[in-house]
């Protein structure tokens, strides 16, 4: 049975060519984006489900109330208190990254990515699968555990465990022993590790750095981060309540740290307010673009139900003659079914071969390695035929059920007419997939007003024309490369800052009040040298700025920016004592960070000594001129260190690259979205056009003239689009408003926006049905009237 | 095997009822070839519909084999195509997008016969009907002819015990028309009761028994003589 309808659905589809390849390719074309999206959906939400251990694997987090910041790094005596007092905790060990490690091979010193310093736990804690010494394989300094690709590299035919190697490790030569290998870690995990190495070598190097307190038995050295192996029936909450026991003996009554837990499934996706957390996610992109996803699959199965239908009503004859044949309509339904879901298969390689086209393209548009993890497999196949299935289902199911009901009689009389039929719902399908288009273009252009609005406004000092050099490690040289820069004719002025602006990461304090002592403002801080106000064009509207004339500026001045006034409520601030200094001038206010966040309070500060960026105001249009001369000056002030810089145009840019990117694929899949339901638009016209030849001929015959057959064509599909680009408005408000709440300066959303969404979809369906209805109405009515 | 006691079949416009049938009765008994005669518009496919069950009537009674017809549910209705009646139409209604032999298995892939059984009783009939070297041929591959003849073929491979027959010359030129009727009448020796609708006086003279229907009623109903002599005892 199913082989006959198999034949008599491929067998139709080779006649109505023109059909099957449309619905073909729309379909494929959706699911190729849609497969793409999925691929990058399912690859950040599998992140971390690789360790058999994941439910009971938590991170101790590190909130300092102080400062206001959350850090995933802890002491790393903090690990030694756990293991002694948390009876639920099975394993537990700090780990840290260790930097400039790097591995002699044919003399030659090859640096290694992820050196995880730590302790033997961590194998058990991760359930890492080990080769060679089991029991505390890191206990011997000298260690050092080596994943199986490192192994292959510098042990290519040999085995690995018990050799020696050379490594370089806080800046002196030492001999490793490998003492194991180990599996490598899937790469969707936020652990990484190429080698394993004791966690000595990490406090050696704190040691050396930080002279004044021991990184091993210290509780300030937050450098750790501390992995537990929970028991199955621990939960969250009691451990983050036997820290509080915990803080207080550690630190006294006093409420600076604040450790909790989380789980490791939380740690790649809701890790967003923690710094040193390593590599994160981002679950609002997800969000978008899963919804992204979502719209053109919705788009492309309305399509596919659309041609279905129309395509199949051109059936019905055959549908009759196997009814008289003793067909019941449950198996023409079961027969309509199948021949859709088998056509949705078909589309399933082409959709694959499509996706794996345009994966290169996405990874730019993503920006990010699009990779086909061997763990997820099952999931993308899964995911994908389920998909795909249920496209050819839905569409399946509607149509069988239209035409199994139909009469046999009005069939065989040929009285069926197909397309005017079920057109009202036709109708609502493309209105939909329109609605759908509008959205995703006046969505498009609201992102990328934003984004323009970004980069242009004035954010209270110099938009332009400033060039910002990383000092990097010669800090201390920043008033020696000053000065030598600003002797140039085109520098108008240099000046240098702890940040470059707009600042990025931010440096928070509870400062008291002077007005009320027993409340604290939190405030944040900015430290400059003595130049950078004017040469940023911050504009000053009370007091002084800072200078050296007055000689104590380092110690005790202060300019604080009219929020921090308002926040300390201050009248008449400058000559105020605030912590213990003075309040010399007031800043107007400027934003400090990206459009993002709102200005906070701020106090600035000003100080030779932290100068990690210089900013280089320079003469419009002399940056060509002027870059070798800056370059050269920098190479006699830090002759080993590259020269690092960018324009604040160009920071600015990389700051709201998130919001160019989205508007970027955002208006792709707009595109898509539109190629796929013109598809469908071109089809249905096409078919209506074919089925109302008699219908134009009559008209003709009876002088109608082509203007008024082409605009009768032109004047349904117009109001169709005038009435999606009306509905599509209220949901692009909703969710553009909310997307524009993560601004605290943001572009009001324009009726133009909507205008030319309208605009894009008019003119596309139009041009679409246009060229069919032409030819319809240029027909000879003759030629018409006897093809019946 | 056919009882049809005063059928109406009509339909309802706004302010008006349009009668097609009008108190039709009617009975055929098995193994007769009835011809139904009349102009267009008289309701003669109609006749053919609601004894096919494709058409319901509006008013009256329907015995098949004593069987009360005109009250059986769709399901039954599924049934009774599948075993009891093949059709043929004038514009032979072949599945387009099946070949000779797959437009007879048709129906009995229906019935649920099993692969084997199928292949055999298709091979018969292609036989029968002289047709194997056409079997992997399309619909549009053939004459009008032919094709009707492939739809008699599917008609009848489920052996049916009625045949009916909308014009099934309608389409055709003479001498492939004659062919079929000569088929028909063959059929009909054999056993088969055939009711065929045609507009065709020498037609009409193949089978044994005319019914003449004029605005929905029937104006004549008269045996064939030398028919009836020769074929009349045998549905007794």
């Amino acid at each position: 049975m199913f082989k006959n309808y198999l034949i008599t659905a491929l067998r139709f589809l080779k006649r109505n060519k023109l059909f099957a390849g449309i619905n073909i390719l729309g379909l494929s074309l959706a699911l190729a984006v849609s497969f793409i999206i999925l691929l990058f959906v399912i690859n950040e939400l599998s992140y971390n489900t690789g360790f058999k251990n994941k439910k009971q694997i938590y991170r101790v987090i590190n909130n300092n109330v102080n400062q206001k910041i959350t850090i995933a790094e802890t002491p790393y005596v903090l690990s030694k208190s756990i293991k002694d007092e948390f009876p639920q905790v099975k394993c537990v060990t700090p780990t840290s990254k260790m930097e400039k490690f790097s591995i002699n091979l044919n003399d030659e010193f090859i640096p290694i990515g992820n050196v995880i310093s730590t302790e033997s736990e961590i194998f058990k804690i991760f359930n890492i699968p080990v080769t060679g010494q089991q029991e505390n394989i890191l206990g011997d300094p000298s260690s050092i555990v080596l994943s199986r690709k490192q192994a292959q590299k510098f042990f290519p035919s040999e085995d690995p465990i018990g050799k020696n190697l050379v490594a370089k490790i806080n800046g002196k030569e030492t001999v490793f022993e490998v003492k194991g290998v180990f599996d490598d870690i899937p790469v969707n995990s936020t652990f990484r590790a190429d080698c394993f190495i004791s966690s000595k070598w990490t406090l050696e190097e704190l040691n050396q750095r930080i002279k004044d307190e021991d990184a091993e038995t210290s509780w300030h050295s937050d450098f750790w981060m501390t992995w537990l192996l929970v028991d199955k029936n621990a939960n969250g909450d009691i451990l983050n309540a036997q820290f509080k026991t915990l803080e207080k003996k550690a630190y006294g009554e006093k409420d600076i740290y604040n450790f909790t837990v989380q789980n490791l499934s939380d740690v790649y996706l809701h890790s967003q307010e923690i710094a040193y957390s390593g590599i994160k996610g981002n679950m609002k992109n997800i969000r978008i673009f899963s919804s992204i996803a979502i719209l053109i699959i919705i788009v492309a199965a309305f399509n596919y139900i659309i041609l279905s239908t129309v395509v199949s009503t051109g059936r019905s004859k055959e549908i009759g003659i196997r009814k008289t044949n003793g067909a019941s309509a449950h198996s023409i339904r079961k027969q309509l079914l199948n021949e859709s879901v088998v056509l949705a298969m078909l589309v399933l390689p082409i959709a694959l071969f499509l996706a794996w086209i345009g994966k290169p393209y996405a990874e730019e548009l993503f920006q990010t390695k699009l990779l086909i993890i061997n763990s997820n497999i099952v999931i993308y196949i899964v995911i994908y035929v389920v998909l795909t299935l249920f496209i050819g289902l839905v569409s399946g199911l509607y149509t069988s059920s239209f035409l199994s009901k139909l009469n046999v009689i009005s069939i065989l009389n040929n009285s069926v007419q197909p397309g005017k039929r079920k057109s009202r719902i036709r109708f609502a399908l493309i209105v939909v997939q329109l609605i759908i288009f509008c959205f995703l273009v006046s969505s498009t252009l609201i992102i990328h007003s934003q984004y323009k609005y970004a980069l242009e406004k004035d954010p209270g000092y110099y938009n332009k024309d400033i060039l910002f050099v990383d000092m990097g490690e010669s800090y201390q040289n920043s008033a020696a490369f000053k000065n030598s820069i600003k002797s140039y004719p085109n520098v108008i002025s240099a000046g240098g800052a702890i940040r470059t602006l707009p600042m990025l990461d931010r440096m928070a304090y509870n400062i008291e009040n002077p007005q009320d002592k027993s409340k604290k403002v939190s405030i944040e801080l900015l430290a400059v040298d003595f130049d950078f106000i004017e040469t940023m064009g911050i504009q000053l509207l009370e007091g002084r700025n800072f200078s050296r004339e007055f000689g104590s500026d380092e110690e005790n001045s202060y300019l604080l920016n009219e929020k921090s006034v308002e926040a300390f409520s201050l009248t008449d601030p400058v000559g105020k004592q605030i912590e213990n200094g003075t309040v010399i001038g007031i800043v107007k206010d400027f934003n400090l960070h990206s459009f993002h966040s709102d200005v906070p309070p701020l106090l600035i500060s000003v100080s030779d000594k932290y100068v990690m960026q210089m900013a280089v105001h320079y003469k419009s249009g002399t940056l060509g001129e002027l870059l070798p001369l800056i370059k050269a000056e920098w190479e006699k002030v830090a002759p080993n260190q590259s020269f690092n810089y960018k324009t604040i145009e160009e920071f600015k840019k990389e700051i709201y690259s998130h919001e160019k990117n989205l508007s970027l694929i955002v208006s792709v899949c707009a595109l898509f979205s539109l190629l796929i339901a013109s598809f469908g638009l071109f089809g249905l016209t096409l078919f209506v056009v074919k089925n109302q030849t008699k219908e134009i001929g009559v008209k003709k015959v009876l002088g109608g003239s082509e203007q008024r057959i082409v605009s009768s064509f032109l004047r349904k599909n117009f109001v169709m689009v005038i009435i999606a680009s009306t509905l599509s408005i209220p949901p692009t408000i909703l969710v553009m408003s909310h997307w524009l709440s993560n601004f605290a300066f943001k572009i009001n959303i324009e009726w133009w926006v909507f205008v030319l969404a309208f605009l894009i979809a008019a003119f596309v369906v139009l041009i679409t049905v246009f060229y069919y209805s032409y030819r319809a109405s240029r027909l000879n009515p003759v030629k018409a009237l006897r093809c019946e | 095997m056919i009882k049809l006691t005063k059928i109406d079949k009509y339909y309802d416009a706004k302010f008006q009822r349009t009668f097609v049938l009008k108190g039709i009765n009617l009975e055929v008994k098995q193994g007769e070839f009835v011809t139904i005669m009349g102009p267009s518009g008289a309701g003669k496919s109609t006749i053919l519909n609601i004894v096919g069950l494709l058409d319901d009537p509006s008013a009256g009674e329907y015995y098949f084999f004593d069987e009360p017809a005109h009250k059986i549910k769709e399901k039954q209705k599924v049934q009774f195509h599948r075993s009891q009646v093949g059709f043929i139409f004038q514009a032979f209604h072949l599945i387009d997008e099946l070949n000779v032999y797959e437009n007879i298995e048709t129906p009995l892939i229906y019935r649920g016969v099993k692969g084997k059984e199928r292949k055999a009783l298709v091979a018969d009939l292609l036989d029968r009907f002289n047709i194997v070297a056409k079997k992997d041929l399309f619909p549009s591959q053939l004459s009008g002819g032919q094709q009707q003849l492939v739809a008699i073929a599917r008609a009848i491979i489920g052996k049916p015990k009625l045949l009916l027959a909308d014009e099934p010359t309608g389409n055709l030129h003479s001498e492939q028309g004659e062919m079929i009727m000569k088929l028909l009448k063959k059929l009909n020796e054999e056993g088969m009761t055939i009711v065929q609708v045609t507009h065709n006086e020498k037609y009409a003279e193949y089978g044994n028994r005319i019914i003449k229907l004029e605005d929905g009623l029937v104006r004549e109903d008269r045996l064939i003589e030398a028919a009836n002599r020769n074929y009349s005892s045998v549905g007794k």
